[in-house]
């Protein structure tokens, strides 16, 4: 009896991871744009959802921080896996507009990140040259 | 064609989330700068590769992405770290330090303890 109520239950279980995945498809199927269709594998959704882990991740070390520098570092990393996902959105849509927005996201995000050492760098050191005069 | 894809899919994806678990669990700026550099950039590299073998016809705007995020990772990186190296961000001292520094206590307390002994 235990086994059969065992199997019953990973059976239920299955059908249900089944039904959740087969939501999943559905829902991000309605929010794609109209004429094309969703073909994903097993392999690509996990590969999606290491993604998905790694982006949370440096979410949490974005807000989270110990300190600024962290945050810095952690939206460094978060623009490259931006870039990255913008990819994988265009082989989602199959359409390859999305890999012009992944270069300039790429590009601005470059610009950004000098834009912001060089600003840490001359305020920090004009601080320190108060602090040694003073 | 389809499972070349995935693989490198999959692999991509999993150099990105070690990337990031490198992000959570180093315990330095710099280390976490090495991090989330070198394996979130060769993760970027395998995604787009992996995007490339499942679009074929894609190859050439997909090798410009994958150049200029080798070209330009690198050297955002290099600059952040230098700002933080000039800005003055402490560095990380490992525990072998403060044991040896513990070490060192220990021996001169016994050294002063067999000084006290002999004299």
């Amino acid at each position: 009896m235990s086994a059969e109520l065992n199997s019953v239950e990973a059976g239920s279980i299955e059908q249900i991871s089944e039904q959740g995945s087969e939501q999943l498809v559905e829902l991000i199927n309605i929010s794609m744009p109209a004429g094309s269709q969703l073909h994903i594998n097993g392999l690509e959704m996990l590969a999606l959802l290491f993604i998905a882990l790694a982006t949370l991740m440096a979410l949490y070390r974005l807000v989270f921080g110990p300190s600024n520098p962290d945050r810095i570092v952690s939206a460094d990393a978060l623009t490259v896996i931006a870039t990255a996902i913008i990819c994988i959105m265009a082989a989602l849509f199959q359409s390859i507009l999305y890999l012009d927005v992944a270069l300039i996201y790429g590009v601005l995000s470059f610009a950004g990140v000098l834009a912001l050492a060089r600003a840490i760098e001359h305020g920090r050191t004009e601080q320190s040259d108060k602090g040694e005069h003073s | 064609m389809r499972l070349i894809a995935d693989l490198f899919l999959l692999t991509g994806a999993m150099f990105i989330f070690l990337g990031a678990l490198g992000l959570i669990r180093m315990p330095d700026v710099y280390n976490r700068i090495q991090a989330g550099t070198k394996a979130v950039t060769l993760g970027a590299m395998g995604i787009l590769t992996g995007i490339g073998f499942m679009y074929p016809q894609w190859w050439y705007k997909l090798v410009v992405i994958m150049g200029f995020i080798l070209l330009t990772n690198p050297v955002s990186s290099s600059a952040i770290a230098r700002a933080f190296y000039i800005a003055g961000v402490k560095r990380w001292h490992s525990s072998n330090d403060a044991t040896q520094k513990n070490k060192n206590t220990s021996e001169a307390q016994e050294k002063t303890a067999l000084q006290k002994e002999t004299s």
